[in-house]
């Protein structure tokens, strides 16, 4: 191979690596990050500062650390730092911004960071830029003078990366962070911080790209910050939206295609006149033209994200048995089954279910070591426990007092319904209740405990779960996914265990599967579990919001017009699976206007007008009461002037 | 002291340049909703538009509306043949930022195909400096200020005048409730975006005669110092462009006279990043309110 | 039963509607004659926003028929709807914040030809509170005031048919009173008003003509006198019936 070739090659597969690093902030968690230059040109300067030897010239020509470390310490340094790196920025600009807003503010930061690596000299060498980096294995046979050995040791780095990252994608970590993507809102009511997450796949982008660049010093043994400019950013992201966003395969292709195929072909488009940049103004043109076309007609990319097939591995007793099987709560609705085994399972979930010692939210009831996971009975809720107490509630916007000192009160374990005309103001004490909004005064007590201003994520994780008016799913993954997203999270999102463990993650995630698998069965939806859930009807989407809650396990839920936008055939559907959630334990507040489904479901009403609760009791009781009649009917008279 | 004001001369020169090129930006985001990341090659547009016209005659009047035509056609052009019709499938609002970031990778680069990447200048008159109170200032410098302060009246009497004017400021607040009251947005729209790159255009001139020297990039090394100066004014407020491109202007040449020169853009880019996460409205608006995730009331 | 003798200004048949998915609002047929208070009334989720939505060309309709004095008008986007005079105002963002009231009544004659000022004129009677802020930011304004605003703003082009999205929705009942007495007035110049409203009992005091909606099909119409005898709209609203 010739020398030319192999350098095409090697900077095919290094600038891979870095659109690799961009697939994970933009592909997987859809942060539309311009910064990446910045941190892929960090890490060839930390590689450098690391790799290169002392010199008695001054600056710009000397180097001060002058470490001459060997190649590992320097790609170690170089992703360290940009991952720390990626911390401090990330941590500032995720901060709730939209999308494009996030975008600039990265920009601004990597202009702010490509001013200080040029203009600080003492470090950074300025303009002057860094040269002389050894490059390893250069002088070692047979490759070394052409570069065959290092284009061996990228692709090897290349390949370790890929999966590195693919079993991070693969792992609960992957999707929890594909599901912020999808749909935010959705993944904070399932117990997820999304700041959180979105910090984690920015740092991991970061430590990516750091390494992409510290191969690039490594490789061109030298750099300098002309290099590295937001162009090249735009250049990898037209790598990936070609290649596939979310796609790692894709993005490889991607890179290949653009940063070699367009490079080669444009050098040999005949220089315009004098021009001397005439080829690579006619290659960018061409990028910013194949930028818009795929957008316009293939928005995916050649290779669209990989849709996860569902898959039951074996499980064996012994190490799967040492993480936390989640199924402890009985598996709602499932009354009627319970004679017959499930006919999907491989082998049988693990006998022992052991002393939880990770039990994330206090209280919740754990089964005993010796019972089998699907035969655990429902926890009988003491009284009190998971009743929910609203005092004085007050909630302004803009100055008009959408909830104005509602005080109510739901009793442990029972099915109870929340009605009003519009503008009573119920969903707007949905949300404060689930923690969308905080009340500007009062109190709500759940269990006990005070929730009132607590973020969405740890209400929910304390088990107090909601449904939304129109149903949220995360679209773009599929209706398994959607399952095992909504089962209690016990610390299986850790990045580490996605790195370490797959094996137990897998193995524990059997257990769930196959309980998905029931309650899916249960709702009608199990022949759809590999489609993603974008592509349901909106009341397959809304029994599947059902599926999701059971599988959540919770103590307590808040359904928003479950029945809205139902069709009449499924409505009995879903009377009976509400009835069921209630009779496994869970306490039921739901908010409907349809009168007559509500009826036939719950004994006991509150009714809102104007901000508060002005009557409670049964329906019948209620239809009797004058205020309530007056609220709905409006009133004619006026009260007072 | 003396070195102060001299800061602030040039501070005002930056800050015209700026609050012309600012404004129009300002009102483009706020009636189309999009962030144009193009936006400094429209000024590149317009300084080379005025090159062409340079080498010719060398007259500051015929070259400036040069620039502006050249700058409004590409912009209206952009918005026509781009932006709308990708608008019209309702795409997320980043699929066109992203399109605004593929027209200014375009743009740029046939710049650079047709003129190089060599650095151009304008024949231009000699302007001495003249002594102007505590300032000194030259003939160009004064162009340049006179020049904004007149097209900054234009606009504020088209703004509050003029039937289109108001037809902007009513689709800045509401296009929907536009639409309901008979104004066609679209074609509103269309026309911000030709006012936009008329004015950025000329901006683009002035500023090539200020920095005296032209590249494909001149347009874009200012992008993000533009964007610091409408966000913190508040998008869609013109007035409150001009006082953020004030601000900013003399916060940079300032800062110039106690930090390295080269690090005055990073005081911009601070000012930037911290209005987008402390006051995205603006630094005369109220701060943003806690949003609900979730359903409506 | 046939309420009034003239012509019907707006007439809606077969009417089907929704937002993409399955449809809100299906086979809606209805009337609006010119000097009458038409409404709208029914329990929650009826689909009386989508109704008026769809008729108002701000979402299109799958199926079914609109016309404006005899002119068919099914599928024109919103703003072509003024030409063809008919105005709608929106329940909620009904004024441009940030233009003063003056503005905002300007752009509500922005498809008038002339006589801008003349009718701005006509309406300050309509609305003297109006009048007192008319140099005020429409933002600053009382909910009570920005929906005198919005429906001024409304007749500002002269329109055969005025369609009024829950016009006291939020409102103290001081202020309800006003607006019906302000719709009340704005029916004697002649228009065809068509009013949704949530206040049911208030709406049927000074409607000439309503149509009862449930889960998007018309379910009763009559005049307001029959409906608010009928103990089968009391059941509709709060259940307890059929």
């Amino acid at each position: 191979m010739s020398q030319y070739v192999i350098g095409l090659a090697t900077t095919g597969v290094i600038l891979s690596i870095v659109t690799l690093a961009l697939n994970v902030r933009w592909g997987w968690a859809g942060e539309f990050d311009i910064a990446l230059f910045a941190f892929v040109a960090v890490g060839a300067y930390i590689y450098s500062v690391f790799t290169l030897a002392p010199n008695n010239l001054p600056p710009p020509s000397g180097y001060i650390l002058g470490l001459k470390a060997p190649f590992l310490v320097g790609v170690i340094a170089a992703i360290v730092v940009t991952g720390a790196l990626s911390a401090a920025v990330g941590a500032v600009a995720l901060r709730k911004l939209r999308d494009d807003y996030f975008g600039i503010t990265t920009l601004a930061f990597a202009l702010i960071l490509a001013l200080v690596i040029g203009q600080y000299t003492p470090l950074f060498d300025g303009y002057e830029g860094l040269f002389g980096m050894p490059q390893p294995l250069a002088t070692v046979a047979p490759f070394g003078l052409n570069g065959g050995n290092f284009l061996a040791l990228s692709i090897v780095i290349l390949v370790l990366c890929f999966l590195v990252l693919q079993r991070l994608y693969n792992s609960p970590f992957g999707r929890a962070v594909r599901s912020v993507r999808e749909d935010d809102t959705a993944s904070a009511a399932f117990g997820r911080n999304v700041y959180v997450l979105k910090l984690k796949a920015y740092i991991l982008g970061g430590c990516v790209a750091g390494l992409g660049g510290a191969l690039l010093a490594a490789y061109i043994t030298a750099f300098n910050p002309y290099g590295w400019t937001p162009q090249e950013t735009f250049l990898i992201y037209a790598s990936l939206f070609i290649g596939g966003t979310g796609n790692a395969i894709g993005a490889v292709i991607g890179t290949f295609f653009v940063e070699v195929g367009v490079q080669e072909v444009t050098r040999y488009v005949p220089q315009l006149g004098s021009n001397a940049s005439s080829s690579d103004a006619i290659r960018l043109v061409l990028i910013g033209l194949l930028i818009i076309a795929v957008l316009w007609w293939r928005p995916q990319g050649i290779l669209p994200e990989r849709r996860a097939r569902d898959r039951l591995v074996a499980v064996g007793a012994g190490p799967a048995a040492r993480l936390p099987a989640l199924a402890w709560a009985a598996p709602l609705g499932l009354a009627r089954k319970r004679a017959e085994p499930a006919p999907q399972a491989v082998a049988a979930p693990p006998d022992r279910v052991p002393a939880p010692a990770v039990s994330p939210a206090a209280g919740r009831p754990d089964g005993d070591d010796t019972v089998s996971v699907r035969a655990l009975q429902p926890p009988v809720p003491a009284p009190g426990v998971q009743g929910l107490e609203v005092t004085a509630l007050t909630k302004a916007f803009g100055g008009v007092k959408a909830v104005n000192g509602a005080t109510l009160s739901v009793r442990a374990g029972s099915l109870t319904g929340l009605i009003g005309p519009n503008g009573a103001g119920k969903s707007t004490m949905i949300n404060l209740i689930s923690g969308f909004e905080s009340p500007d005064s009062g109190t709500i007590m759940f269990g006990g405990r005070s929730i009132a201003g607590k973020p969405a994520h740890a209400i929910s994780r304390l088990g107090l779960m909601r449904s939304f008016q129109t149903p949220r799913e995360w679209p773009g993954l599929t209706v398994m996914e959607n399952m095992l997203l909504s089962m209690p999270i016990a610390g299986r999102e850790s990045v580490w265990r996605g790195l370490l463990t797959p094996g137990r993650l897998r193995a524990a995630e059997s257990a769930d599967r196959v309980r998905a698998r029931e309650l899916l069965d249960e709702v009608g939806l199990l022949g759809l579990k590999d489609e993603p859930a974008g592509n349901l009807s909106g009341g397959q989407k809304r029994l599947l919001e059902f599926a999701r809650l059971a599988a959540a396990a919770p103590r307590f839920v808040l359904l928003d017009e479950p029945q809205a936008g139902v069709n009449p055939v499924l409505r009995e559907r879903m009377a009976e699976l509400i009835r069921n959630m209630v009779n496994a334990g869970v306490t039921v507040l739901m908010v409907e206007h349809n009168l007559a489904f509500l009826e036939q479901l719950c004994d006991h009403v509150i009714v809102m007008a104007l901000g508060t609760c002005i009557a409670t009791g049964s329906m019948a009781d209620l239809r009797a009461n004058q205020d309530v009649v007056d609220a709905y009917l409006g009133q004619v008279n006026v009260a007072d002037a | 002291m003396s070195n102060l004001m001299l800061g602030v001369g040039f501070g005002l020169v930056t800050a015209s340049i700026l609050a012309l090129a600012t404004v129009p930006l300002s009102l483009q985001m706020s009636v189309a909703r999009i962030p144009n990341f193009a936006h400094g090659e429209i000024l590149t547009v317009g300084a080379y538009a005025a090159y062409v016209v340079n080498q010719h005659v060398n007259n500051i009047y015929l070259e400036a509306l040069a620039a502006a035509l050249a700058g409004g056609l590409v912009a209206y052009l952009m918005n026509t043949l781009l932006l709308q019709p990708f608008a019209r499938r309702k795409p997320k609002l980043l699929i066109l930022f992203i399109l605004t970031i593929a027209a200014s990778l375009m743009i740029q680069n046939i710049i650079l195909l047709f003129f190089t990447g060599n650095s151009l200048a304008y024949h231009l008159p000699p302007s001495p400096p003249h002594k102007i109170g505590p300032f000194l200032l030259t003939g160009l410098n004064l162009f340049t200020i006179a020049a904004a302060i007149v097209v900054m009246l234009a606009v504020h009497v088209l703004l509050k005048y003029t039937k289109f004017g108001k037809a902007q400021r009513a689709v800045a607040d509401s296009k929907d409730l536009a639409q309901v009251t008979g104004i066609n947005s679209e074609r509103i729209v269309q026309l911000t975006w030709l006012l936009d790159g008329l004015i950025a255009g000329f901006a683009g001139f002035l500023l090539g005669v200020s920095s005296g020297t032209l590249t494909p990039t001149l347009g874009q090394g200012y992008l993000l110092v533009i964007f610091a100066a409408a966000i913190l004014g508040g998008i869609g407020k013109p007035y409150g462009a001009m006082a953020g491109a004030v601000f900013i202007g003399v916060a940079m040449e300032i800062s110039a006279l106690y930090i390295p020169a080269s690090y005055k853009e990073v005081v911009a880019f601070g000012l930037l990043i911290l209005t987008l996460l402390l006051r995205p409205n603006g630094i005369f608006a109220a701060p943003r309110a806690a949003g609900a995730a979730g359903a409506t009331a | 039963m046939s309420p009034m003798p003239d012509e019907p200004y707006l007439t809606v048949k077969d009417l089907t509607a929704g937002y993409g998915g399955p449809p809100i609002i299906e086979g809606i047929c209805l009337e609006a004659r010119p000097g009458a208070i038409t409404a709208i009334v029914g329990p929650n989720g009826a689909g009386k926003s989508t109704l008026m939505k769809a008729i108002a060309g701000v979402i299109r309709p799958a199926a079914g028929e609109i016309r404006v004095c005899g002119k068919i008008t099914t599928g024109l986007t919103a703003n072509k709807l003024v030409a063809r005079g008919m105005a709608y105002v929106p329940q909620v963002a009904n004024v441009f914040p940030s233009l003063t009231v003056v503005e905002n009544l300007e752009m509500g004659g922005y498809t008038r030809k002339s006589g801008v000022k003349a009718r701005i004129e006509e309406l300050y009677t309509l609305f003297p509170d109006l009048r007192a802020a008319a140099r005020r930011p429409a933002g600053a304004l009382s909910g009570g005031q920005r929906n005198m605003l919005a429906m001024a703003r409304g007749l500002m082009s002269d329109p055969k048919v005025l369609l009024v999205d829950e016009p006291t929705a939020g409102m103290a009942p001081k202020f309800e009173t006003a607006v019906w007495e302000h719709i009340v007035q704005i029916r004697q110049t002649g228009v065809a008003v068509l009013v949704v409203e949530q206040n049911t009992r208030r709406t049927l005091a000074y409607a000439d003509w309503a149509y009862v909606l449930v889960l998007g099909k018309n379910r009763l119409s009559g005049s307001p006198a029959q409906l608010l005898n009928d103990e089968e709209v009391v059941a509709l609203y709060i259940g307890g019936g059929a």
